[in-house]
């Protein structure tokens, strides 16, 4: 990708209205599933019928790769029904007089480019609506609803899919349904896709980047798994690590950090030589003696420089290893009863590793 | 004695009902639209002149019609330079007449029925790519067909049993203003009631016909709020 092509989303918006201001930006390079995350009114919703035009008092702009659906300092402003935009409502939005077919395929047939019937099959065996073609919305439960929803929004063939709380408007059960869907649905998509949601779980889940809103503006983003340690009172532990190999059999990709090598599941070979590992700290534990009759990867040695406590009875341990450092959060009853100090020669059992794929 | 007394004037009020209820429904359509979907302030005030007809008595609408379509009045000039012919005392004067008396009878039922469907499905269809003015008959009017059965309906029961205004403004002449209510009247009158006993029987069976349909379906887009 050279540096001239257009991010696959850029949007700098700002919407008034009485007692409340909305003023947001957000940037994806490359397509990819960004979450809007953040409290319940404090403005995603109307961020997202923004990108859709379905505010004509937002004033910004909304640029999705090369076409620019508006700029007030230009006088651009295209209506929705030309942004070739998807947007899943919280509540599905069916038309509750045609089929699950024809709801389906209601955007196809207005932008004159139906789908080629593989195509309709794939999406529909995805979204696993076979089943559910000829019924009526109004027989369909929560979860069905909101998967013809995003069947019916990605037949529209959208350069940006906005998905608004789509799982917070079924429980539990039926939110487990969905989201092996989504995340089939976003591993293939080759949009940019803007997830919103007030569940942090589904944005661990879902997204690779996220946003943090709060009162109409956003206060962070970033990686999503990154963004995650900082806020508590612990970071994520990002190690450089340089290609050892890759084992087809077994599917490990080894890496080098510092003189130590760790074991990584990798479905593919890798395509860089260098990149960077994430581990969460609440997944290290540690070990006074060497482990070895466990199903842990990496068990590495290391010493304990700094244990400081942390809230909730956790406490945090600084480790160094032979050219790499850690960073481990346990309970402050194990550090106890390990006797933990400064110093005390320790083994690191990390339990998962990331490769970290966050730079949208 | 015929089996069908007055099928002229029968003929006449379906035609009157008919051409009323075709118009209304282009008028109505768009002025229930922006009640429901506008944002004017004084919306109130036209909500409260198109309901007027619901409370006041046909004379009064009647009388006041009278005076408009008289040759000098509003209408009655107004038609005199688009038409160059009388409306006081002529169909066309009945049909304007009836517009004014049925429009609460088209308007409320679709105003509730676009209320109560809200921008919600709109905004779906926009976000599909279906322009504005496709986006009424593709989604508005599939989603609100009971309001404008509703609306069909009562207008047309209630433009045929109409019986003050017609009196006022049309009088009573055969083929021209002398629909079927005023028929029965004048049989009543002249005592001729066999007459009058089966049109009113006739009147009544297709009032009812028409509106059974209306209330089979539920309440929902009915008539009241």
């Amino acid at each position: 990708m050279t540096a001239e092509a257009p991010p696959a989303l850029f949007t700098r918006i700002a919407l008034a209205r009485p007692g409340f201001h909305l003023h947001a930006h957000m940037l994806l390079r490359r397509p990819g599933v960004a979450a809007l995350y953040g409290p319940s009114g404090c403005g995603k919703s109307t961020f997202l019928r923004c990108l859709a035009g379905l505010e004509p008092a937002c004033e910004g702009k909304v640029q999705v790769g090369a076409h620019c659906w508006q700029d007030s300092r230009r006088a651009v402003w295209t209506p929705p029904h030309r942004r070739r935009v998807g947007l899943v409502f919280q509540d599905a939005r069916l038309f509750e007089h045609l089929r699950v077919k024809d709801n389906l395929l209601f955007g196809a047939r207005l932008r004159k480019h139906p789908p080629k019937p593989e195509a309709f099959q794939e999406l529909v065996a995805l979204l696993d609506l076979e089943h559910l073609l000829h019924r009526h919305p109004a027989t369909l439960s929560g979860g069905e609803r909101q998967r013809v929803a995003i069947g019916r929004a990605l037949f529209s063939a959208p350069r940006l899919l906005l998905l608004d709380e789509p799982l917070s408007a079924v429980d539990a059960d039926r939110k487990s349904e969905i989201l092996p869907h989504l995340e089939r649905l976003f591993a293939q998509i080759r949009i940019p896709v803007v997830l919103v949601s007030h569940d942090w779980q589904d944005v661990l889940r879902l997204s690779s980047r996220v946003y943090l809103m709060e009162a109409g503006q956003i206060r962070r983003h970033g990686a999503t798994l990154a963004l995650q340690y900082r806020l508590g009172d612990y970071r994520l532990n990002a190690l450089e690590a340089r290609v050892h190999g890759w084992n087809p059999e077994e599917r490990l990709l080894s890496l080098w950090i510092g003189e130590d090598l760790v074991r990584v599941p990798a479905q593919h070979p890798p395509e860089a030589r260098r990149m960077r590992l994430l581990v969460n700290p609440l997944e290290v534990a540690v070990s006074r003696r060497p482990v070895t009759h466990s199903s842990i990867l990496n068990v590495l040695r290391c010493h304990l420089t700094a244990l400081q406590p942390l809230s909730e009875g956790r406490m945090g341990l600084d480790l160094a290893g032979a050219g790499w450092k850690l960073q481990a959060v346990i309970t402050q009853a194990s550090a106890r009863r390990l006797e933990l100090a400064p110093g005390v020669e320790l083994y690191a059992l990390i339990k998962s590793v990331l490769v970290d794929h966050a730079d949208l | 004695m015929k089996l069908l007394p007055e099928p002229e004037a029968l003929l006449l009020s379906l035609q009157l009902a008919t051409v009323t209820v075709l118009l209304l429904l282009l008028l109505g359509t768009p002025l229930a639209w922006w009640l429901a979907f506008g944002r004017a302030r004084w919306k109130a005030l036209v909500e409260a002149v198109v309901a007027l007809p619901l409370v006041l008595p046909p004379t009064v609408l009647g009388f006041y019609l009278l005076l408009a379509m008289a040759p000098d009045g509003i209408l009655g000039r107004l038609w005199k330079t688009l038409f160059d012919g009388p409306l006081a005392f002529t169909f066309p004067g009945l049909v304007v007449a009836s517009l004014i008396y049925s429009l609460p009878f088209v308007v409320q039922p679709l105003h509730n029925a676009f209320r109560s469907m809200g921008r919600a499905p709109l905004e779906a269809a926009w976000t599909l790519g279906s322009p504005p003015w496709r986006t009424f008959w593709n989604t508005a009017l599939p989603a609100c067909r009971h309001g404008f059965l509703t609306a069909t309906v009562l207008a047309f029961a209630h433009t045929l049993g109409e019986f003050g205004v017609v009196l006022m403004v049309g009088g009573n002449i055969p083929g021209e203003t002398r629909v079927v209510s005023i028929a029965i009247y004048d049989q009543v009158e002249s005592l001729a009631y066999g007459d009058a006993h089966r049109l009113s029987l006739l009147l009544l069976g297709l009032s009812f016909a028409v509106l059974l349909p209306v209330y089979w379906r539920g309440r929902r887009g009915g008539l009241l709020p």
